[in-house]
């Protein structure tokens, strides 16, 4: 673990040391045993530390931890990489298997997979296809498409980055208040090999509240997977039977099933090192068809 | 020298490997390369030699598709080629070894 681990970081950090900080004990003793260089958040948020030049933040608990903003302010002046673990999972455990599967991914790999992958939708005319065993999606593009990838794979000096974007292109057919891109669209079939649920830090009040039934929720999808969903127009109808109803009330009323979320895994991991059961950051970027529904 | 002695049996020329190409209707293609995010529309005589195999190839291997596409000899494609080659080595997509 430790070899990539700091073979990835040396890619993001052009070589030069970074020191994982985290806010669970745990895991800062963890990684400190497995020979990478680990510490908490608590020395620099206290002022008895310098911020870092260099840092690879993983938040296990956004309640531990100031806020956002707060946090970018005291790190202003370091190129940071931030692991959300806590957007998916706050189970030490869970961590662990992040941070390994981060070790086995090529980062290096992962950037020229999204530059390739964003190169042919620029070529592509009105739609391209993705297809795969119990999957057959047509997407079809608009004249101007957005998209949302890592195209470098080195930080810059006081860069943040969140390790999310390199490891997909994403595209979002829906926008935050639930309207429906009429120009990019998603249809056809899509075979489910699991089901993740992430929590927005910033997410307060109602939606907040239902993180923990949507968790729920996802957890007893993954036992039932493969699922096969059919969307059409950029909206799930059908494929989820008894779920239906359950992913409707998590989701919200706004978004009445929409994707809200297109992406293509490039965090290629091998399919026995992934561990489908875990609703884990890192299983996010595995290699594959994304497509979100709501975010929480 | 005879014609057939003008062009290079040695396989130098290779189209690099961040090139993507989708042919047009035309004949030409649209050409993106992933290193850089350049982009651009191609005739067809580009889209020949952009087509040729990834791997090192010979100036002759190149100049006898482009006469046939232009009906003309492979003596008269000679010197076209060249400057095409220079042109697609400038913007990169070329390489020579």
């Amino acid at each position: 673990m430790r070899d990539g681990m700091l073979a990835g970081l040396g890619v993001v950090f052009t070589g030069q040391e970074a020191t994982v900080r985290t806010d669970e004990p745990g895991l800062a003793n963890w990684l400190t045993v497995q020979g990478v260089p680990a510490s908490m958040f608590e020395g620099v948020l206290s002022g008895r530390e310098p911020a870092p030049s260099r840092a690879v933040a993983v938040p296990l608990d956004h309640g531990r931890l100031p806020s956002r903003r707060v946090l970018r302010d005291i790190f202003s002046r370091s190129s940071v990489l931030w692991i959300p673990l806590a957007s998916l999972s706050t189970d030490p455990q869970v961590s662990r298997y992040g941070l390994e599967k981060f070790s086995e991914i090529d980062i290096r790999g992962c950037v020229a997979a999204n530059r390739r992958i964003i190169s042919q939708l620029r070529l592509a005319r009105a739609e391209v296809h993705m297809t795969g065993p119990g999957t057959d999606l047509t997407i079809r593009l608009p004249e101007q498409l957005r998209l949302s990838s890592r195209t470098r794979p080195e930080l810059l000096p006081d860069e943040h980055s969140t390790i999310g974007n390199y490891f997909e292109v994403a595209m979002s057919p829906t926008d935050p208040a639930g309207r429906v891109d009429t120009d990019l669209t998603v249809s056809g079939k899509l075979r489910t090999d699991s089901v993740l649920v992430a929590r927005h830090r910033e997410l307060t009040g109602a939606r907040a509240g239902r993180f923990g039934a949507a968790a729920e929720l996802a957890e007893k999808m993954r036992k039932c997977c493969p699922l096969y969903a059919w969307i059409r127009g950029n909206r799930f109808v059908d494929g989820f039977g008894p779920f239906t109803a359950g992913i409707h009330a998590a989701s919200g009323p706004e978004y009445r099933g929409a994707v809200t979320e297109v992406a293509v895994g490039t965090g290629v991991l091998s399919a026995d090192r992934v561990d489908w059961s875990l609703n884990c950051l890192l299983n996010e970027g595995a290699a594959g068809v994304r497509l979100g529904w709501a975010t929480v | 020298m005879t014609r057939t002695d003008m062009f290079s049996d040695t396989p130098t020329i290779r189209r690099v490997g961040s090139l993507r190409l989708r042919p047009e209707p035309d004949g030409g293609a649209r050409v993106v390369d992933d290193s850089t995010f350049a982009a651009a529309q191609v005739n067809q005589a580009a889209r020949i030699l952009l087509e040729a195999p990834r791997e090192p190839c010979a100036e002759r291997d190149l100049v006898t598709p482009l006469a046939s596409a232009a009906g003309c000899s492979p003596a008269e494609a000679a010197a076209p080629v060249a400057r095409l080659l220079a042109d697609l080595a400038a913007h990169g997509w070329v390489e020579s070894s």
